[in-house]
């Protein structure tokens, strides 16, 4: 693929699902220069996965597929290494928090994700974003009963959470 | 409380994005990243690659004199005896297979990051099998650079013995390559067990809650 034709791909993909990104960012890393350097791992990835794409499965299950393998992959390096981790200087983020949003509920709803470990993180953002059990157990490589089971059992746990806190569960 | 209100809140974040993104910094980052990557590849390269070829040449200049008679001609060089020529087609095979070897690992490590993936569970498996792959390379490091040290050490002596250097100089020499072996082969083995072992064991561990329903 010529790196004309890559930057074009990336570039569309990267304005039509940037959102998807976003989610996953917030979902894997908590800290405002964590999910600058995690946007960039996944941007990179994102970049370096576009020659490779065959078009056997949607844009969005693709890209969801690279954002939370890398934020798999970035959550462990992070472990090993937050002791040795630079911030990144203020002035020079990448990812600007939009400040007008404000939503206790959602970043309730964020937190609970957030303490899930890193496969029911994945599995719980595909279910929110309305991906049917079949179209995640083909993402994840799992049977979709399997995918039943994992997202009851999440369902359940989020629900009684919610429960618990009244001030912001939903 | 429902699952289906948490639904609607997280679909209400479908209209305001969370971030802005500066695009100019992002598009500089990734091109720095990706010029840093190839940059590193290319100085591998150079290094395996260079090195092989320099020693080659440097062979072949030795033997290519030799034989059109012009070591014997020059004042404090001494034509080359036949086991020194037996030697020296010794050293360059020992590079030859170094840069061979080196040239296939690539190849296959290429050919494993080209196969196609279609799920996570897969990708995981795929790292799974490269980060034993290259344990268990890292492992033998020092089976593999036996054969350029060997062949360094046989030219090195050969290279002194036609020029008349003092076999005292030649032994600190060969001592400093069995250290550089030794050093390099215990540097790869702290690579191992600081940061390999501990990856492929977390890999594992991510694998196995994948594919457990019960986990």
């Amino acid at each position: 693929m010529k790196p004309n034709e890559q930057k074009r791909i990336f570039e569309e993909w990267l304005t039509q699902h940037r959102g998807l990104l976003f989610k996953v960012v917030r979902a894997y890393a908590f800290k405002p220069h964590d999910q600058d350097d995690l946007f960039q791992e996944i941007t990179m990835q994102v970049w370096n996965s576009v020659p490779n794409y065959r078009g056997d499965s949607a844009v969005t299950t693709w890209i969801y597929r690279v954002a939370l393998y890398s934020a798999m992959a970035w959550s462990r390096k992070e472990r090993r290494h937050r002791e040795n981790h630079q911030a990144i200087n203020a002035d020079d983020r990448l990812l600007l928090q939009r400040s007008s949003i404000e939503n206790p509920q959602l970043d309730w709803l964020y937190e609970q994700i957030s303490q899930l470990d890193e496969i029911d993180r994945s599995l719980t953002l595909l279910m929110l974003d309305g991906f049917s059990y079949r179209e995640i157990g083909d993402t994840m490589g799992i049977s979709q009963s399997h995918v039943g089971v994992k997202l009851n059992r999440i369902k359940k746990r989020l629900i009684a959470q919610s429960k618990k806190e009244p001030k912001h569960g939903v | 409380m429902e699952f289906e209100d948490m639904q609607v809140v997280w679909n209400s974040q479908h209209d305001k994005p969370l971030y802005g993104v500066d695009e100019v910094a992002l598009h500089k980052i990734l091109r720095s990243k990706s010029q840093r990557f190839h940059r590193l590849i290319y100085w591998q390269h150079i290094q395996t690659y260079g090195s092989s070829a320099f020693m080659l040449m440097a062979i072949a200049a030795i033997l290519l004199a030799n034989v059109s008679g012009l070591l014997g001609k020059v004042d404090l060089l001494r034509a080359l005896a036949g086991w020194e020529i037996v030697a020296l087609l010794v050293a360059m095979v020992a590079w030859l297979q170094f840069s061979l070897s080196v040239y296939l690992g690539q190849k296959q490590q290429k050919s494993r990051e080209r196969s196609d993936t279609q799920s996570l569970l897969e990708d995981l498996d795929r790292e799974i099998k490269h980060t034993t792959y290259q344990i268990r390379t890292r492992k033998h490091i020092l089976m593999g650079f036996i054969p350029p040290y060997f062949g360094t050490g046989l030219f090195i002596s050969i290279v002194f013995g036609v020029t008349g250097v003092s076999n005292w100089i030649l032994s600190p020499v060969i001592v400093g390559l069995i250290l550089g072996l030794i050093l390099e082969s215990r540097s790869q083995r702290r690579l191992i067990e600081r940061e390999m072992v501990p990856r492929l064991s977390e890999l594992e561990i991510l694998r196995d809650k994948l594919a457990d329903p019960q986990h």
